[in-house]
């Protein structure tokens, strides 16, 4: 199940990049306001409280992390290049698939 | 909605509407190469980048949702940010499996989520078990199209007509132009009304700044009113927000009308295109949503939760006094309300025909029927569904209404078997299946006992023990296929 950097004969998807998920992690994790006490009325910039303008830049975050990762990791040469999962319909020994 | 004081130039708008219909539903039938599954249902797999990202985007989004968002914004204040982070995660969630999906779908010729879990896992068991889950799920989903369609209708009327013969009449609609064009039709429904919301809103939005006062004007007052929708939230609203974010993200990654868009993509680039095109939507429309919600808090100060979610009518009826200008916005938005719920319906409708005849009743009562008679057969299980929906939508105390809360609890449960089927080659099928009983089993049974273990959903406490137990099985199982028993 593990992801190893791709080689450049093998097609790039955003899940073969640990960083783009750690950085979605990051994102949600500072979005969420679990660290910020309760009821705590903080002061407003345009019209949000603080704890609402970190959300709403986290989901920026998120929104530019998921454009660089179709648009940057995601290859079109995995069309033609694309590793087979097995097909229980397939008899032909030898096109075992590495270990995922 | 219903009480809105419109005149016969919105009954001119949604009758021009439905003609458009019905026009797109010849056209598609006229574009068909052949009377096959995957020209039906799949539109050839011809499906461009402008027509998929409207039609994605299109069916993200539904007008009961914007509803429904609006006056959650409303009852909760900015905490409903959640929403923006849930509608993302969506997005984020095809990137694990959609590029390797998109691939398959054509070297497998795949029309239904179910036939990938065939082909990959070659368990029928399972690939039952998933499509009644999701045939199940977007039946409740359309089935809440119809409920506010018919309120929208009469709301257009101006309230000469009765919500009931609304609904009757947008479904005969949409279930022809779904007839006549299949796919086409619905995916050019979509774009059509994707950019009348998208604008549509655009303009509300920007009336309701200009016009009712913007955030910067009624944050203050909400703060006055009711602090705690603008405080820091508290730590259970916190597990509330993760979880929905799980929730609707997984599970609505897994709708099987989005997967068959994925199917459905001319190429692996318009994909990725029309992917990079929704990141940014749910900062525009959710957000609006967001906002509108928020500035309607000290505007209409006390609602109660029905009442609630009828903020936006109150919104609407606001801008619309405000001059032409606004009477035509809320006629446009109005029309584009009942578009986007007749898209998401339609949407549905054609993927649970798609899945009865090809993972249903292809494969288990007829073996030997044809591509032609399929095909046929599923168009007639689009009428029979759509009329026994609309009845049901039509009954005036709904008895079933909880089992229409547990759309994403149960779709959810779908998710480990894409998620992991994509990405993990040894992965077996019979671990998939388990973690799914297993998955249903705790989602359903806590929703029943309406129970949150930790405040998290019943379906994310579900989707928890359904990938444990299908990662503990399948990491220590045997796999089971033809290939692997042909290696030992």
């Amino acid at each position: 199940m593990k992801h190893s950097k791709p080689t450049s004969s093998q097609p790039r998807e955003p899940i073969d990049y640990p960083l783009l998920w750690i950085g979605y992690g990051l994102c949600l994790a500072v979005g969420i306001p679990w660290y910020r006490s309760a009821g705590t009325l903080d002061p407003v910039i345009a019209g949000f409280p603080v704890w609402a303008l970190v959300s709403a830049l986290s989901s920026v975050g998120i929104a530019v992390l998921t454009a660089v990762a179709v648009l940057r990791l995601w290859s079109d040469e995995a069309e033609a290049e694309a590793e087979p999962l097995p097909d229980p319909q397939d008899d032909h020994p030898g096109q075992e698939p590495e270990d995922g | 909605m219903d009480d809105l004081p419109l005149g016969p130039g919105a009954m001119i708008i949604l009758g021009l509407y439905a003609l458009s219909l019905i026009g797109v539903g010849l056209w598609g039938r006229l574009r068909r190469a052949e009377e096959s599954l995957e020209d039906h249902y799949l539109a050839g797999r011809s499906l461009g980048l402008s027509v998929l990202l409207l039609t994605l985007f299109a069916t993200q989004y539904s007008g009961n949702t914007l509803f429904g968002f609006t006056g959650k914004a409303y009852r909760i204040g900015f905490a409903w940010l959640m929403s923006v982070h849930a509608m993302m995660a969506m997005v984020v969630g095809y990137l694990v499996f959609a590029p390797r999906l998109q691939r398959l779908a054509r070297k497998w010729s795949l029309i239904t989520p179910g036939d990938f879990l065939l082909r990959r896992f070659g368990s029928h068991p399972l690939r039952i078990l998933a499509t009644l889950c999701m045939i199940y799920a977007l039946a409740n989903y359309t089935l809440a199209q119809l409920k506010v369609m018919g309120h929208a209708v009469t709301g257009l009327s101006g309230g000469r007509i009765d919500p009931l013969w609304g609904v009757v009449v947008l479904a005969v609609i949409m279930v022809l132009y779904e007839t006549l064009g299949g796919m086409r039709s619905v995916a050019w429904t979509d774009a059509v009304q994707g950019l009348l919301l998208f604008f549509g809103f655009g303009l509300l939005l920007y009336l309701a700044w200009t016009n009712l006062g913007g955030l910067p004007s009624a944050t203050p007052k909400i703060v006055e009113q009711a602090p705690d929708k603008v405080a820091v939230p508290s730590s259970s609203m916190c597990v509330y927000w993760l979880s929905m974010v799980v929730l609707v993200g997984i599970g609505g990654s897994v709708y099987p009308q989005a997967i068959q868009r994925i199917y459905a993509a001319k190429s692996g680039r318009t994909l990725r295109r029309s992917l990079a095109f929704m990141s940014v939507m749910p900062l525009v429309t959710t957000g609006a949503v967001l906002l509108l919600g928020l500035i309607a808090i000290p505007l209409y100060p006390g609602l109660d939760a029905t009442r609630s979610d009828q903020v936006l009518a109150l919104v609407l009826r606001d801008v619309m006094t405000t001059g032409a200008f606004g009477y035509w916005t809320v006629v446009v938005l109005l029309a584009a309300v009942v578009a986007a719920l007749m898209s998401t319906a339609d949407s549905a409708l054609l993927s649970i025909s798609s899945m009865v005849v090809r993972d249903l009743y292809g494969p288990y009562l007829r073996k030997d029927a044809s591509e032609a008679h399929l095909t046929s057969v599923g168009k007639i299980v689009s009428w029979v569904v759509i009329a026994l929906l609309v009845w049901i939508a039509s009954l005036e105390k709904l008895t079933l209404v909880r089992l229409l809360e547990i759309k994403f609890e149960v779709l959810i449960q779908v998710a480990p078997a894409l998620y992991l089927g994509t990405t993990w080659k040894k992965l077996d099928g019979r671990a998939v299946l388990s973690g799914m009983v297993v998955g249903l089993t705790i989602a359903l049974g806590l929703w029943a006992l309406e129970i949150k273990p930790l405040g998290f959903h019943p379906g994310v406490a579900g989707l928890a023990a359904n990938t444990l137990v299908t990662v503990l099985l399948g990491r220590f199982s045997a796999p089971s296929t033809p290939l692997a028993a042909a290696q030992r």
